[in-house]
């Protein structure tokens, strides 16, 4: 175990709901770890696991942070922002932020508050109360929105590890060097995003082509066809060959687009949930 | 887990600032005084605004001998009793005359008699009317079921009359009686002298001729000292502990505990808040006797001052109520998911804490009485009453306050106990407010 994140095995019931089941995890050191999977999926019980705020069900399995098991909530070393709010409205911006980090052990952080405020551009700010600020301000106190990639990026250059909880596989896609996907409590997929995109990628082939769509019916290997007006996407089975696929099309029509697609995090986690995942995908 | 004092310090701090360092705050120091007054400015402006118009009753009496002396008693009252004298000599009427007229009832049978008299308090003619049996002067008038005289209106709450007249009543049947028996008015007058009221002078020490009521005066101050206390109490929980629900519903709704819990444990944030309450509660109290002290000391009542064991008594009293009533308001506050479900689940609490407020009078009257001795050592209501006790009997056996002391704090730390099970899984919890089966279940349970 040499993760900053490790989890072996944790499941978290509530009454009879399991929110988590069998969880197997290893957040690498360093690295930008998305934990992504509509509402309601198991991800905010995950992370506050992690957190030490509540704890597995006993002897459901293990869980290190930093090598240290977790067996409190006060985690020194461990930051934790959600996903929006968090914010005493009565407070003054440096208030709140020397607030949150006497509440981590630092002593003397005037210093620290005024360089991370100078970064975000917050400078000004610090002497408002948060109920003062705009609503674009109050998300910059929070490191959220656009602040949030520079901030991510920032923190993972000084060796950092992130995990990033989000619904939004957009974000997810573009900020992570890992996707933890989990849906109704289980892991679905876990990797870096190319691994994952790769495991899934074989199976789809992005054409173009002059002519009606009539030139997709029988194509060997092909089990359905997508048609998105200006290109078709064919999902094809796992023994075919994408070669006899190209040759068979080039031989019915000119083809103007032929490439074997990358799926996107959310195509890939509507073909893993099934239909039912394209409603909670967009809650 | 070092750092677990500190960060529970810095929560309390933050708790403080949050709760001193406002306008609200200094305006409920200023108001809360005023509102907790309000009930005795309330009676003095009732006072000085009471009806004082003429009441008129119409009397029926069947024995004909008694209405005169009535009549003339009612005179008597009209022309002084309802005055009071101001200042400057000059008089002002605080009630109304009782104007009395004797009815006839003639040939008329007593129900229409009755009848009658009824419409005429329906159409506002009269307030009330009085019907004497004619056996009054005759009849037992021990009997406890004895109807020979009675009232009737149709106002149930005005007895001023009925308390008045029943005593020129009697003293009329006195009178008829000892003139049946041939016994000279004089004598009448001698036999049914009566003391009149008895004046406390006080107690009597060696060497001293006259009683001293410096003693009886300072025993008053004494109760007025308990009852500000109480008040103080009263105040100091609404001031420092109320606002504890409010707080955590914002953290829930906010998110923001999210957050804290990142880097405190749920016990711990309860505790810092608990603690921040408590300097707050220290503040108002502080703030209050200060500038009781000053202002008695500027007026010459220096000697009338609680002693400083009294006051030590009641901060620590004070102190354990916070904690006490504090744990509660945290529990619900992190149970609840808004105010309005926090104000529902909040008024049974609120009872417990006024128990005392309506027991006041009984533990002034009686403050070692077995019921009020028995009150003060039941847990929520020690930090209210045992103080008052101390205030109003200076020889009150120590063991009660200890034992009381005692108590509290074993309730206190259950409470506390139990508040933060209760905050660590209601704080995170989201949708409807849980039973109080399932509180129970979560404060047992874990």
């Amino acid at each position: 175990m040499n993760g900053a994140v490790e989890i072996r095995d944790v499941t978290k019931t509530f009454d009879r709901h399991v929110a988590v089941n069998d969880l197997a995890l290893t957040v690498p050191t360093g690295s930008v770890y998305g934990f992504i999977g509509p509402n309601g999926s198991g991800k905010t019980t995950s992370l506050r696991m992690i957190m030490g705020i509540i704890y597995p069900d006993p002897g459901s399995g293990s869980m290190q942070v930093l090598g240290k098991p977790v067996s409190r909530a006060a985690n020194d070393r461990v930051g934790y922002m959600p996903e929006e709010r968090g914010l005493y409205n009565k407070m003054k911006v440096r208030d709140i932020l020397r607030f949150c980090a006497e509440l981590k052990g630092h002593r003397d952080c005037r210093g620290d508050i005024d360089d991370w405020l100078g970064r975000l551009g917050l400078g000004d700010w610090s002497d408002k109360k948060v109920e003062a600020l705009s609503k674009g301000m109050t998300q910059k106190v929070q490191v959220n929105a656009e602040v949030v990639k520079d901030a991510i990026l920032e923190v993972k250059r000084g060796g950092t590890t992130v995990i990033l909880s989000t619904h939004d596989m957009n974000v997810a896609e573009r900020m992570c060097d890992f996707i933890f996907m989990i849906f109704k409590g289980r892991k679905v997929l876990d990797g870096t995003l190319e691994s994952i995109q790769d495991a899934y990628a074989s199976d789809t082939i992005r054409v173009r082509v002059e002519g009606n769509g009539d030139v997709f019916g029988d194509l060997p290997g092909v089990e359905r066809v997508n048609d998105f007006g200006h290109f078709q996407e064919l999902r094809t089975t796992e023994q075919a060959d994408p070669q006899a696929i190209l040759h068979a099309l080039a031989a019915r029509a000119r083809i103007r687009l032929f490439e074997l697609a990358r799926p996107s995090l959310n195509d890939i986690f509507v073909r893993i949930a099934g239909p039912e995942a394209q409603e909670a995908g967009h809650e | 887990m070092s750092n677990a004092p500190r960060k529970v310090m810095v929560v309390a701090v933050r708790e403080y600032q949050a709760a001193v360092r406002t306008k609200a705050f200094v305006i409920t120091i200023v108001i809360m005084p005023v509102l907790m007054c309000g009930g005795l400015i309330a009676k003095k402006f009732t006072e000085s605004h009471a009806d004082v118009s003429d009441k008129k009753f119409a009397i029926v009496d069947y024995t004909n001998h008694l209405y005169e002396a009535i009549a003339a008693a009612a005179d008597q009252r009209n022309q002084f009793a309802i005055y009071e004298t101001q200042e400057d000599d000059t008089r002002r009427q605080t009630a109304s005359r009782f104007v009395v007229q004797q009815v006839e009832p003639a040939d008329r049978e007593p129900a229409q008699v009755r009848l009658d008299l009824s419409d005429r308090v329906r159409n506002k003619e009269l307030f009330g009317f009085l019907e004497i049996d004619a056996e009054a002067l005759e009849a037992d008038l021990t009997k406890p079921e004895t109807t020979l005289v009675t009232y009737h209106s149709n106002n149930p709450v005005y007895d001023d009359f009925s308390d008045w007249v029943i005593g020129p009543i009697d003293k009329a049947i006195q009178a008829e009686r000892f003139r049946k028996e041939n016994l000279p008015e004089e004598t009448v007058a001698w036999a049914t002298q009566r003391i009149g009221r008895l004046k406390d002078r006080g107690l009597f020490s060696a060497g001293t001729s006259q009683g001293d009521r410096g003693d009886s005066d300072r025993a008053e101050a004494r109760i007025i000292v308990g009852v500000v206390m109480v008040m103080l109490l009263f105040m100091v929980i609404a001031i420092g502990a109320t606002p504890l629900i409010n707080v955590v519903l914002e953290e829930k709704s906010q998110k923001i505990t999210e957050v804290l819990l990142g880097s405190i444990r749920p016990f711990e944030l309860m505790l810092g808040k608990l603690i921040g309450s408590v300097g707050v509660a220290l503040t108002v109290v502080f703030v209050y006797l200060g500038g009781g002290y000053g202002v008695m000391i500027k007026l010459g009542y220096a000697d009338y001052l609680p002693p400083t064991t009294l006051l030590i008594w009641f901060l620590a009293f004070q102190s354990m109520a916070i904690l006490l009533f504090g744990s509660m308001f945290i529990a619900i506050g992190a149970a609840c998911s808004d105010l309005k479900e926090a104000q529902s689940a909040l008024l049974p609490i609120w009872l417990i804490i006024c128990i005392p407020m309506f027991a006041l009078q009984l533990v002034i009257r009686e403050p070692s009485s077995p019921f009020v001795t028995a009150l003060s050592l039941f847990p929520v209501a020690t930090p209210m009453v045992m103080p008052l006790r101390l205030a109003i009997d200076p020889t009150l056996a120590l063991w009660q306050p200890f034992l009381g002391l005692l108590l509290a704090l074993l309730t206190t730390l259950l409470c506390v106990f139990a508040g933060g099970r209760i905050f660590r899984i209601g704080i995170l919890a989201q949708g409807k407010a849980p039973k109080l089966s399932q509180l129970l279940r979560w404060a047992i349970k874990g």
